[in-house]
């Protein structure tokens, strides 16, 4: 099977941040689905895997809460898709993610390595 | 072929619109970057689209994870659901009529039976704020409680209680009755009320307008009467000229000033009531009934300024949380009366007289006569209809039940195409509501009938509408779906259950076998089938029929990705083996190799 993933090496996606990782990747300019995924899991070094399953759900409810606009376009390569980009309510609302994430991880690395 | 892609697109049209068209396109789309990705990267064209829809998982369960985000999916999907469970009630038709018919029983009854002790026990007169309404009812420690007479009841109004409103009435009175150019002659039901009647029940009139005090003044000069809305309908035809026409009741001529609120029937619950007229016509009509007197009283002479003819209720309206104080004023009022009036009484007579207290009881529910007599009656009717609506329940539960043991093996593919558990069981669900729902419509007609019958059985054949009931009660009829939907659920449940029995293995069972075999497992259903099964499973394993003796194997094999010739040791010749490898490197297959089976120990 030439398609064979190393799923042992990957991470499970925390809960609620996937909806963060699409805003961050959607500020760089609009996306198709595929291109996000991509996006996601090249930029996480191979490690983050987001399931179709459970992206375009995140898309469609992301867009319906107005975060995301969406327009079909024709790609570099020819092909019709459905690009998706931020609004202004969706940038915002990126902000608000990030800062509560950088929150987060602060607050987890000072239980797993206290100050000494 | 064509015909095919025509229906589902007509199919896609109807049922998922404009949205679902685009889902539909976007998924595409995103097989097709995947491939042209995997492409480029240098994988063979053919593999990377097995591989892009490998990526991609069940693609019937990402659309429907992605379309449950529209929110309004719920509403399709619920007509979906109600569309299938009506065809699944089709094709048992004996079931459904059971089923039905044993739940419509039992909602029924439940129904009626509640209608009833709800308009005698529970359901409030349809007046403004109810609860302000209290009767005021005499008690007397050594006599039967008595009424009011005319003139107390003037002194109890004027007394100054604090009371937002004091009317009197006397009872319900059959009259003969006759419409003034019709021949018609008929009974009606008349009340005789003061002038503050409609005032203190706070009632607007539809027509023309109600008794006003200034109806009630002056001894037999008010002829005026109000009629029932319902009498308006029957005996008017709901007609607006009705205003200004003539009644005759006993004989007396009333012109008609008004007509009472629809669902308003009088405040006696056992006897709705066609017209009221003014106290003060009590003699006219000769009105002689439910009254004590003295025998200072001349019960022929107009009983209005008469002290001792006692023939009235007194309803009094009061304040929120005043009762207390107006009771006592009226009290006051009513002893420091009676006093004065027992002067002019022989001593023995004075002693009954002078015997009685006044208070005040909720009148929300208006007077009844039954009510006392059937509380416990109908309590004891509730609990035993209670009980066939349990054992109704519980017989559509077994019923439903062994269906879906009939039903395992549709629920078991529909679970393997990728359906969840939950959406199985919402349909399931949607299937016992609808059951329910029929049913419930039955025990509804069923309901109204049997209420109606009920009522006039007890009160021995009344003619006309039936006293107090004023159709079936919404609350026991939610009451009794509930419960029907909860017993249908819970069998549901384990209907779908039984089908877990081996976590990581799925089965899906042939059916029986078609006249045609072949052509189905070559059919376009099949290869659809088998690439859902592809993107769902890590392995598939298919077991066909004997390669030589039928073709079906063969069609098969093409579909899949190897073949293993399953070899019978001892059995299956030289020959036979060659042929059927020949057979399949003909049509294409990949054969993985041969296994032998049946072989005996050393």
């Amino acid at each position: 099977m030439a398609g064979k993933e190393p799923y042992k090496n990957r991470i499970e996606l925390l809960q609620g941040t996937l909806d963060m990782l699409i805003l961050k990747t959607l500020q760089w300019g609009p996306q198709h689905g595929h291109g996000i995924s991509q996006h996601i899991r090249a930029g996480s070094g191979e490690l983050l895997q987001v399931e179709t399953g459970s992206l375009y759900p995140a898309l469609h409810r992301l867009e319906r809460q107005g975060w995301l606009a969406s327009e079909w376009k024709v790609s570099d390569k020819n092909q019709r898709a459905k690009y998706y980009r931020l609004t202004a309510a969706g940038k915002k609302q990126l902000l608000a993610e990030e800062s509560k994430w950088a929150r987060l991880v602060g607050a987890i690395a000072g239980v797993m390595k206290p100050a000494q | 072929m064509l015909y095919q892609r025509l229906k589902s697109l007509i199919y896609r049209t109807l049922r998922r619109g404009q949205a679902g068209r685009e889902l539909d396109e976007e998924i595409r789309a995103h097989l097709a970057i995947d491939q042209q990705d995997r492409v480029d990267r240098g994988e063979r064209p053919d593999i990377a689209e097995q591989n892009a829809r490998k990526a991609l998982g069940n693609e019937l369960l990402v659309k429907e994870v992605t379309r449950d985000m529209w929110g309004w999916i719920t509403v399709e999907r619920i007509f979906r659901d109600l569309a299938y469970a009506l065809r699944q009630l089709k094709r048992s038709p004996g079931f459904a009529a059971v089923a039905i018919l044993s739940l419509a029983l039992g909602i029924g009854a439940n129904t009626a039976i509640f209608s009833v002790l709800n308009a005698l026990l529970l359901r409030p007169l349809p007046v403004r704020a109810p609860d302000e309404l209290f009767l005021l009812s005499q008690h007397a420690d050594n006599t039967i409680p008595q009424r009011f007479s005319y003139p107390m009841f003037l002194r109890l109004r004027d007394a100054g209680s604090g009371a937002s409103g004091v009317a009197a009435m006397s009872r319900v009175a059959r009259m003969q009755t006759s419409i003034e150019n019709g021949a018609e002659t008929a009974a009606a039901k008349v009340q005789l009320v003061s002038g503050e009647f409609f005032g203190v029940l706070g009632l607007l009139p539809p027509l023309g307008r109600l008794l006003l005090p200034s109806d009630n003044e002056n001894t037999g000069a008010h002829p005026v009467a109000v009629i029932s809305h319902g009498y308006w309908q029957r005996h008017f035809a709901g007609s607006a000229d009705v205003i200004g026409r003539t009644i005759r009741l006993n004989g007396v001529a009333f012109t008609i000033v008004g007509v009472g609120p629809e669902d308003f029937r009088g405040v006696w619950l056992e006897a709705p009531t066609d017209c009221w007229i003014p106290l003060v016509m009590q003699n006219d009509v000769h009105y002689s009934q439910n009254f004590s007197s003295q025998e200072k009283a001349d019960r022929e002479k107009p009983w209005v300024p008469q002290d001792f003819i006692e023939w009235l209720d007194v309803i009094v309206r009061v304040k929120p949380a005043s009762e207390a104080a107006v009771g006592n004023v009226l009290n006051s009022t009513f002893l420091r009366w009676q006093e004065i009036l027992a002067g002019q009484l022989d001593p023995e007579t004075r002693r009954y007289f002078l015997d009685r207290t006044v208070s005040l009881d909720p009148f929300a529910r208006g007077s009844s006569n039954l009510r006392q007599r059937w509380t416990s009656p109908l309590f004891a009717m509730m609990a035993m209809v209670g009980l066939v609506l349990a054992i109704a329940c519980a017989n559509a539960a077994n019923l439903l039940l062994a269906r879906a043991e009939g039903r395992r093996r549709e629920i078991a593919v529909r679970l393997s195409i990728g359906a969840s558990r939950g959406r199985l069981i919402q349909q399931l669900l949607t299937e016992s509501f609808l059951l329910v729902t029929v049913a419930a419509g039955l025990g509804l007609l069923l309901a109204g009938w049997a209420s109606d019958a009920l009522v006039r059985m007890a009160l021995g054949a009344v003619t006309g509408p039936t006293p107090f009931l004023t159709g079936v009660d919404g609350h026991v009829l939610m009451f009794a779906i509930g419960i029907s939907v909860l017993t249908g659920t819970a069998t549901l449940e384990q209907a779908v259950q039984t089908i877990a029995e081996l976590p990581n293995l799925d089965t899906l069972a042939s059916g029986p076998v078609p006249p045609f075999p072949a052509e189905m497992l070559g059919s376009d259903a099949m290869c659809k089938l088998l690439d859902e099964a592809r993107a769902r499973y890590t392995h598939v394993v298919m077991d066909s029929s004997p390669l030589l003796s039928v073709t079906d194997s063969v069609a098969l094999a093409r579909a899949t990705d190897a073949v293993v010739l399953l070899v019978r040791h001892g059995k299956s010749g030289k020959h036979a083996i060659r042929r059927a490898r020949d057979l399949l490197l003909h049509s294409g297959a990949h054969i993985g190799g041969i296994a032998l089976n049946a072989v005996e120990e050393g």
